[in-house]
């Protein structure tokens, strides 16, 4: 990215030149912050994170129904998705920018207010909605799959071609085991056109 | 604060609020909700869980959780208490019987660290019955006169979840709090 914007740099007057450096600043800013979102949107699209949703589904799914009335216990399932999906995203953020930390992307996030637009954070949004929560699992039990917002974004990964036998609580583990080989795969999923 | 709730916090839309609507069983907590949601109040049976309402009030959008009240899901509760912004509590103001229960639950909701900032909006339903207590006297019953609501943003309208008088007015204080503690700062 650097190398682009110096070679456009260039090529262009000496008064863009004297602007752009002033800006030298704000872009450190913005490639840290482009770079955490760019490995969001990789870590969205893993499958490991799919299997992840997936198989919490899978496991509390059943005790849903289609009421408008919701039972208490969904809201004790909705906690332990969020924690569960937001424990993933940050362990793989720590694993792919040795330099992140939330506070740092927090008070960025905090600064570009009108720049947090597309699929990433309408996703990442999804997963604090109580009531997207309760349609995915509504959606889950009655297809036995993800329908709806979700799939555009991650791509399906039927539950047919992943194992119902991973527990929730062995992805942490997964996670660790894979450090290895999560560079290669974000590579993968961005060679295969599926970042935008 | 985790990475998805600050997400949350940034993104979310500029006037959007959090209510918790609570009280006993049988106060009428989502027939008040769905009266001022104009749905049909016929058919409600006793709450067992929760109700999630997003209503459009003059502006805002107001995420209303209505949780039951029996007894033994009380202790649930807390569970809800995350990031309210506005407490409803609705009474049953027929019902003199379970007054003392009514501000013994109040009071302990008032002790809760998540709730201290929340403004308190009290409905003294059931004015459309014969034997009603009138507004003065379920302040007076509940002691919002005392000490542990000195520093407590709070109002109290008689209304009627069947009539629907009342009703406006309350969610019309309830906005006009929240926006000028939350909304007026940033």
């Amino acid at each position: 990215m650097d190398k682009v914007d110096f070679s456009l740099l260039g090529e262009d007057s000496g008064e863009e030149i004297l602007i752009d450096g002033g800006d030298s600043n704000v872009s450190e800013e913005d490639n840290y912050f482009d770079e955490i979102v760019g490995a969001l949107e990789n870590i969205l699209m893993l499958e490991e994170f799919n299997d992840l949703q997936n198989d919490f589904c899978e496991q509390h799914c059943e005790v849903f129904e289609d009421t408008e009335e919701s039972k208490l216990v969904y809201t004790d399932l909705f906690s332990q998705y969020t924690e569960l999906i937001e424990g993933y995203i940050i362990g793989r953020l720590t694993l792919e920018i040795n330099s992140f930390s939330m506070e740092r992307f927090g008070s960025l996030l905090a600064d570009r207010q009108d720049e947090i637009t597309g699929d990433v954070f309408d996703m990442l949004m999804s997963f604090t909605d109580f009531e997207e929560f309760k349609s995915l699992m509504l959606s889950f039990k009655n297809q036995g799959g993800f329908a709806g917002g979700i799939d555009g974004c991650l791509g399906i990964v039927s539950k047919e071609n992943f194992g119902v036998g991973v527990g929730v609580e062995a992805s942490p583990m997964k996670i660790a085991g894979k450090k290895d080989v999560l560079s290669p795969a974000s590579r993968e999923a961005k060679d295969a056109g599926l970042s935008p | 604060m985790g990475l998805l709730s600050i997400i949350r916090k940034v993104k979310a839309k500029e006037k959007e609020c959090r209510l918790l609507i609570l009280g006993l069983d049988n106060a009428g907590k989502t027939t008040i909700l769905k009266k001022f949601n104009g749905e049909d109040i016929n058919t409600i049976s006793p709450t067992l869980g929760f109700n999630i309402k997003t209503l459009e009030h003059r502006g805002y959008l107001l995420n209303c959780w209505d949780v039951g009240g029996q007894q033994t899901i009380r202790s649930y509760w807390r569970n809800y208490f995350e990031a309210t912004d506005g407490l409803v509590w609705v009474v049953d103001s027929a019902d003199r019987v379970r007054l003392g229960d009514c501000k013994r639950e109040l009071d302990c909701l008032m002790e809760q660290e998540k709730l201290a900032g929340a403004s308190l909006m009290i409905f003294a339903n059931k004015q459309d019955l014969a034997g009603a207590l009138s507004e003065e006297e379920i302040v007076e019953a509940l002691g919002l006169k005392g000490e542990q609501f000195k520093t407590r943003h709070w109002s109290i309208v008689a209304c009627s979840a069947v009539t629907g008088e009342g009703l406006l007015v309350g969610m019309d204080w309830m906005t006009d709090d929240i926006s000028s503690r939350i909304f007026m700062l940033s």
